[in-house]
């Protein structure tokens, strides 16, 4: 019986609690969802540069599980005014909304940060095809998800659409003074350091080869191809050109960075 | 048959239809607010202030939608339900009355009326279980009658352990007799047992086994819509109201202020405001109740009825009658009535419904009745037997 009267206890305790439901369709009276909540994806738009974040590349599409996305790419006008690093953009995006299952599988493997699953959750439309979004709709989605969580990619230096700085000859010999001094360098610190020694290599590097002449001629073909760093190299065949290019110059110059990280060695040693 | 008679009968119909219905209509919301309450919801908020007037969008939405006949109904039964359960519901309140004065007929017989007439609506029930021409429709209608027969008698009883004590079946003088002391002061098992029985002749939780949406998905009910649907639904809520008016006259002291005699017009007047307080107070405790207990078994229904109820309302109509004939004072009839209740209470905590251990059904095989082990234990007998 205790029992009995303890049900009616419990219900007339929760009958003076405040309602937990919100009215729905109010807009006033919605409740917010949760930062991380994963709603339908939209494309993010990069504000440095005014343009998306995606270059088209469409992985998101071979990968996504449930095909509801199309998309073209193009030329990036912008690229060829020398204004981003993206050669390639976004043409024409369309999502399916009603097809899309929210499994983020198309964040997950896009290598651009172009594509985040937004807090938007609400399917119904008054038109048929009402939930198909076009490339201007995912950016209108994608701009009110990064105002909401004020969002940041998630590979800055990577995804970064800002040309790249060419560092002129001159301004070499003062980047790699710099280099004793990293451990007291940030990581972004260090980055943009070992991309300012990398542009300077590649512009300095004919000259360089032609006051070593010996290794110079150990190993013809590395200085063949590491003359033009952007010609036709599969992955594998850059890298062991640039391990060569290493070797070459330790046996020239007859030392190496001593007190660096095992990781920074190859970077660092590249540019002496 | 004088024209006067006939207009009065007539504007006191057309009137007591109004008030039932704004009634029910009040009892919707305020029974969808409660709940919604209890389960920490808003209930109705778009319609009018807080959704007051839902009830009245809900009316127009019930009569404008279409009427369905199933084609194997039996025509003439499957229409004439609704108002065979209508009719005995909205009858009864030609009796009630709001205060000393606001009664269309007082009855010097009234509550044998009321007993006599809230019977009928058994008989709508089973008429549109039989007209629907299916099979749940059926099993609601027979569970009705089985449920709504078993808990007459100790409903008739606890009514008749009032009209013992007050000396009347008037409801004027019942309420009259309560000036100084309600009775529930000396009748706490009559109340008990009157409320329980009620709420089962409500079919409301937890005796609403008739429309168990989850077993018969709406029972006697399942194949009306529309009107004919809204005018059971309609004498649904008439029936809770006159549960509660009658729980107010007979237990809790009608329209008496516990000091101030109310007289005149305007007397009359407070009086109503006052009794209608009371029974919407006890509205929202059957609303309490609904929004807490599931609901019972149907073995557990028809044994709480007759091994509990009917023997407790004896018990008490024989307390009653000693303590009155004997002329012992009336504190002996509350303290004896308090103990009953509270053992009744232990009754039901130790043993809600069927006893398993007794009435399961062994089953033996040759090899476990040499080893002496049961194999299996099948459903219960009370189950099987069921309340039809």
């Amino acid at each position: 019986m205790i029992g009995f009267l303890e049900g009616l206890l419990v219900t007339l305790k929760s009958a003076g609690r405040k309602p937990i439901t919100a009215q729905y369709p109010e807009p006033d009276k919605r409740q917010a969802v949760q930062e991380r909540y994963m709603g339908f994806p939209a494309l993010m738009w990069d504000k440095e540069i005014a343009e998306p974040y995606c270059t088209g590349c469409m992985v998101c599409i071979r990968n996504c599980p449930t095909q509801c996305m199309t998309a073209t790419m193009k030329d990036n006008p912008l690229a060829a005014e020398g204004k981003s690093s993206r050669r390639k953009i976004i043409d024409q995006f369309e999502i399916n909304l009603g097809r899309c299952i929210l499994c983020a599988i198309c964040v997950d493997v896009c290598n651009f940060d172009a594509i985040e699953m937004s807090h938007e959750h609400e399917l119904s439309k008054y038109q048929r095809n009402g939930n198909r979004l076009d490339l201007p709709g995912l950016l209108q989605l994608g701009d009110e998800y990064q105002s909401e969580v004020s969002w940041t990619p998630k590979q800055p230096e990577k995804n970064s659409g800002v040309p790249k700085v060419r560092v002129a000859k001159a301004e070499a010999p003062a980047a790699v003074a710099a280099a004793p001094a990293k451990a007291d360098m940030t990581k972004e610190e260090r980055l943009a350091a070992a991309r300012a020694r990398a542009a300077a290599k590649r512009s300095g590097e004919a000259s360089a080869e032609a006051e070593q002449p010996a290794s110079a001629v150990e190993t013809p073909p590395v200085e063949a191809v590491s003359t033009d760093p952007k010609s036709d190299m599969t992955p594998k065949e850059r890298v062991e050109a640039a391990r060569a290019r290493a070797r070459a110059k330790r046996e020239a110059e007859g030392s190496t960075d001593q007190g660096t990280a095992p990781s920074e060695a190859g970077e660092d040693s590249t540019d002496k | 048959m004088s024209l006067e008679l006939i207009i009065y009968l007539l504007l006191g119909a057309l009137g007591l239809f109004v008030f039932l219905s704004v009634m029910v209509l009040v009892q919707t919301w305020v029974e969808r607010k409660a709940l919604a309450r209890i389960q920490m919801r808003m209930g109705p908020m778009v319609v009018g202030f807080h959704g007051t007037l839902q009830p009245i969008a809900d009316a127009i939405k019930l009569l404008s939608k279409e009427d369905l006949l199933p084609s194997w109904a039996n025509r003439p039964v499957y229409w004439l339900a609704p108002l065979a359960v209508f009719l005995p519901a909205f009858l009864l309140w030609v009796t009630i009355p709001l205060a000393h004065d606001l009664v269309l007929s007082n009855l010097e017989l009234g509550l044998f009326y009321i007993v006599s007439i809230s019977v009928l609506s058994v008989m709508g029930l089973v008429m549109a279980g039989w007209g629907s021409a299916n099979k749940y429709a059926i099993l609601g209608g027979l569970r009705a009658a089985g449920q709504l027969i078993s808990y007459e008698i100790p409903f008739i009883m606890a009514i008749l352990g009032v009209a013992m004590l007050t000396q009347s079946l008037n409801l004027r003088e019942i309420v009259a007799a309560q000036t100084t002391f309600a009775n529930v002061l000396w009748q706490p098992l009559g109340l008990f047992l009157f409320f329980t029985a009620g709420l089962a002749e409500l079919g409301r939780t937890p005796f609403d086994i008739h429309h168990a949406e989850s077993e018969v998905i709406g029972g006697p009910f399942i194949e009306y819509s529309g009107a004919h649907w809204s005018v059971f639904f309609l004498a649904e809520y008439i029936n809770t109201f006159t549960i509660a008016a009658l729980t107010v006259l007979l237990f809790f002291g009608g329209w008496n202020w516990p000091t101030i005699p109310f007289d005149g017009a305007l007397g009359s007047g407070l009086s109503a405001v006052w009794f209608l307080a009371k029974t919407y107070a006890v509205i929202i405790g059957i609303f309490w109740i609904r929004g807490t207990y599931p609901r019972l078994r149907i073995d557990q229904l028809m044994s709480f009825g007759w091994k509990m109820l009917v023997p407790l309302s004896f018990v008490n109509i024989v307390l009653t009658a000693v303590v009155l004939f004997y002329g012992f004072p009336m504190w002996v009839l509350t303290i004896v009535s308090l103990i009953l209740l509270g053992g009744t209470f232990y009754i039901i905590a130790r043993n809600p419904g069927t006893n398993l251990e007794r009435d399961t059904v062994k089953v033996y095989s040759a090899s476990s009745l040499r080893s002496g082990s049961v194999i299996m234990t099948g459903g219960t007998s009370d189950q099987t037997s069921g309340a039809d």
